[in-house]
């Protein structure tokens, strides 16, 4: 059994459900059924990163605040994310790759379009593809929703998207890439290393942020 | 007569070992077995001399005459002819040093030789005079002792004197001078009669105890030489102790008189000291409690160390139980969740192809159901045909995947309580740690407390030290200023055993010289009675002579002494006093007197020439009778007539002697 994919499928489900767009009217998305779309793989690979490191995800809801695109509740749930197990038991680091974070979504993304909850649609020739865009369909949102429902042990996926939806949605692949370098420790990781944990850097910021708010 | 010995009577009295007595009477040279030997006898057999007159008369000296026993005159009809020279010229080689030889005729001579007898044994004494000092040598049997000083001419001659005549130096304390050792120039002094006499019977010096020795060893007295040197280092010993007595007296008056002195400085200096003392606040910690409170301190840190020790391998513990544990929670919520996916993804039939998002037609899911053929890939189907179309929830490796899960639970329930039991133990470590802490906190403050006390604790110390030490020098100091702290001059212990052993000696040595004088004594008596008597001394009734060489008379029905004799009346009895210690050493076989005498100017006090005929007549007779030699100088004209033939020697035709 394929844990990392299946797992990888799960949160990129929760991913496009819960930071996904909708589609354009008349667009191609919408004329294929889509109900959610995530423009670019590059985007949903930094999203990803987030998913998957709650720390750096943290960090960035502080940067969200500092520029003021967040309020100052906000820190509560940076904190809420450094808390308790959530760092050990729901981080799941990752290679860094030339243009940072990445792991290939395709083994996880197959599990999505073959059970027929999303579609991926590239754009360019074979072999020089320009451009992926994922699409939720109808059935996976349905999906998303029943499987929260029937187990609510995995809840926080959902919670999880939510605050990467908050932190993300709004930034093009690239803007995001560039928000996550700027943590030292990111990228200063060598290139095939895992990424290192910065989570007591992230405390003391928030200790910072605390005494001056 | 037996006597026991001297050591063992001596300690006797004073009660101290032989041995300590034997050692310090030998330090002293005090000899401890009687002395008196045989008379030895000594002559003068020939005088040359030579040199050159210098002054108002410029002839050349040549003087050469040989001697034998018996009475010898030297003799001329006018006086400062030379005739007192040539006794003294005698005495000086029989000396080694001039006695009172006038300085003229010191420089006038170059050279002198004296032939002589010492028990019949030939010697020679001859020196050349270079400005009137000697150089030159005693021979005696082929023995020469050459002599280039007066001081080393002195000393050849004391030595063979001494050596030949049997005398032993003597020692007297002298008040004031201190202790005085005697040798030949003083036993020397019993063979001349000079012209001035001084009052001694004996010798020619009274008074400093040479005259009293002189009688005791020439009469031949027992225990006269152990007496006289007991005596003398008796009185040494005793003006020692009198003289340390008085220093310590002296030093002790120095320490009460500097005691009182600084008595008062020391007093005030004690009672401002203890003002300041007084004066420092009370309740200052002691030294021991302030080393108390660092020990407790030191011992707290030392605990803490240990502890902190403890707590970093328990927090060690605790967190690797918390890494195994979240390891394996992980993993269990990774399987858990994964299998959740698959259940989902895979309850759905494929729809699409992954890859390139297209849809699976009928005809793929026909093929699929009818041959087995995956309706994505082509690839045949693991189908298991037999049993029932799947209509369980689960597969086979749902199963396998939750009895995995189910164990893993199990494993991280234990690990979870593991973690907990390692946490729990860290915290109650923790709180040791806490508490200690607190504690290491409040001993801290104390050490520092007393440490901000430091100055006035010191202070304190340095204060009651140097109170305790003034009350001590106080209390010397009152001690040292009253009399009774005077300590006893008792002399000190090896001083008073020195003392008491030269007292205990002295007195047996007095004891035993008493009888001995006593055995010789009445003799002694007599002869000079009946010599004087021979000398014309008609009126003497009694003679006397005690042991500290007094004489005392009985002339004329009253008693008298020798001092106060006319010259002529003194020249008679002291002449008498030797022959007759001669006269009683030649009867018992004891004294020491050499048997030469050489007097001066004999005559010269006389007023009746009959009397000095029948003394000179005496004095040849008695020559005769005990073999021993006296020279008479005399200007005196009817001497001549009484010397005997061919012992005259006279002045030559210019009046001179040489």
């Amino acid at each position: 059994m394929d844990v990392d994919a299946l797992q990888g499928a799960l949160r990129m489900l929760f991913l496009l459900d819960r930071a996904g767009v909708s589609p354009d009217e008349g667009s191609y998305a919408e004329r294929v059924g889509a109900v959610a779309v995530i423009s670019a793989e590059r985007k949903l690979q930094a999203l990803h990163f987030w998913m998957r490191n709650p720390d750096y995800l943290a960090y960035e809801l502080l940067c969200c605040i500092e520029n003021r695109e967040l309020d100052g509740s906000w820190l509560d749930t940076a904190e809420q994310l450094l808390e308790g197990d959530e760092p050990e038991l729901h981080r799941f680091p990752m290679l860094r790759h030339r243009f940072g974070a990445y792991e290939p979504i395709d083994d996880s993304f197959s599990y999505l379009v073959a059970a027929g909850l999303a579609l991926c649609h590239r754009s360019g020739t074979p072999g020089q593809v320009q451009r992926t865009d994922l699409y939720l369909l109808q059935a996976g949102r349905d999906a998303a929703i029943g499987i929260i429902a029937d187990h609510p042990e995995i809840e926080w996926y959902g919670e999880r998207a939510d605050t990467v939806a908050m932190v993300g949605k709004t930034l093009s692949g690239y803007a995001a890439k560039n928000r996550q370098y700027r943590l030292s420790e990111y990228a200063e990781t060598q290139l095939g290393e895992r990424i290192q944990p910065v989570a007591d850097v992230v405390r003391a910021k928030i200790a910072e942020m605390r005494g001056s708010l | 007569m037996t006597e026991g010995s001297f050591l063992d009577a001596v300690a006797e009295k004073c009660g101290h070992p032989v041995e300590a007595i034997a050692s310090l009477l030998a330090a002293s040279r005090v000899p401890t077995a009687d002395t008196v030997g045989a008379p030895h006898r000594l002559r003068v057999t020939r005088l040359r001399f030579s040199g050159q007159k210098a002054g108002m008369l410029t002839d050349a000296i040549e003087f050469d005459q040989e001697f034998s026993d018996g009475l010898w005159g030297i003799c001329s009809s006018k006086n400062d002819a030379g005739k007192t020279s040539i006794l003294e010229i005698m005495m000086w080689a029989l000396r080694g040093a001039p006695k009172r030889l006038q300085d003229d005729v010191r420089t006038w001579l170059n050279f002198v030789r004296l032939e002589g007898t010492v028990d019949g044994v030939p010697f020679d004494v001859n020196f050349q005079l270079d400005n009137g000092f000697p150089t030159g040598a005693l021979t005696c049997e082929g023995d020469v002792r050459p002599f280039a000083s007066e001081a080393a001419f002195s000393d050849t001659m004391s030595q063979f004197m001494m050596e030949r005549l049997g005398f032993q130096s003597f020692s007297l304390w002298v008040e004031g001078q201190g202790m005085a050792t005697h040798h030949w120039p003083s036993y020397s002094t019993v063979l001349y009669l000079p012209r001035e006499t001084n009052g001694a019977i004996i010798g020619d010096r009274a008074g400093d105890g040479v005259a009293q020795r002189l009688v005791q060893l020439f009469v031949g007295i027992r225990w006269a030489q152990t007496t006289s040197m007991c005596q003398a280092a008796l009185r040494q010993a005793e003006a020692e102790e009198t003289k340390r007595e008085a220093d310590l007296q002296a030093q002790q008056q120095t320490v009460r008189s500097l005691a009182a002195g600084s008595l008062g400085t020391k007093r005030t200096e004690l009672a401002l000291t203890r003002v300041r003392l007084e004066a420092l606040p009370t309740g200052l910690p002691t030294d021991e409690v302030i080393e108390a409170a660092r020990a407790d301190w030191l011992a707290l840190i030392t605990q803490q160390g240990h502890l902190n020790d403890r707590f970093r391998v328990a927090q060690g513990n605790a967190l690797h139980a918390k890494t195994q544990v979240d390891r394996e929670r992980r993993r269990l919520t990774n399987i858990t969740e994964a299998a959740l996916a698959r259940r989902l993804f895979h309850g759905l039939n494929p729809s699409r192809c992954p890859r390139c998002s297209t849809d699976i037609g009928a005809d793929r899911k026909k093929d699929e159901r009818e041959n087995h053929a995956c309706a994505v890939c082509f690839r045949e189907l693991d189908l298991d045909l037999d049993a029932e179309i799947d209509e369980t929830p689960i597969s086979a490796d749902d199963a396998d995947e939750m009895q995995s899960a189910d164990d893993l639970r199990r494993l991280v329930d234990d690990l979870d309580l593991a973690s907990s039991t390692e946490n729990r133990l860290a915290e109650a470590i923790a709180e040791e740690v806490a508490r200690l802490s607190s504690r290491v906190s409040s001993a801290e403050a104390r050490v520092k407390m007393y440490a901000d006390l430091t100055e006035q604790v010191g202070q304190r110390r340095l204060l009651a030290t140097r109170v305790a030490a003034l009350e001590a020098v106080v209390a010397e100091l009152e001690n040292l200023t009253t009399d009774e702290s005077a300590q006893q001059l008792l002399p000190e212990p090896q001083d008073l055993a020195r003392l008491e052993i030269l007292r205990a000696a002295t007195t047996e040595a007095l004891r035993r010289r008493s009888g001995g004088f006593a055995e010789v004594v009445e003799a002694v008596n007599a002869a000079i009675l009946s010599l004087a008597l021979r000398f014309g001394f008609a009126t003497l009734q009694e003679v006397k002579l005690g042991l500290g060489a007094q004489l005392k008379l009985v002339k004329g029905g009253a008693s008298t002494s020798f001092s106060k004799q006319t010259p002529g009346e003194k020249l008679r009895l002291r002449i008498a006093v030797v022959v007759a210690l001669l006269r009683v050493a030649h009867d018992l076989h004891v004294g020491r007197h050499p048997g030469l005498l050489l007097i001066d100017s004999i005559g010269a006090e006389e007023t009746e020439p009959g009397d000095l005929g029948q003394f000179l007549s005496e004095l040849g007779s008695i020559c005769s009778e005990l073999r021993i030699q006296i020279f008479v100088a005399s200007a005196r004209p009817e001497v001549p007539q009484y010397i005997p033939e061919g012992h005259l020697v006279q002045a030559k035709p210019d009046g001179y002697m040489w």
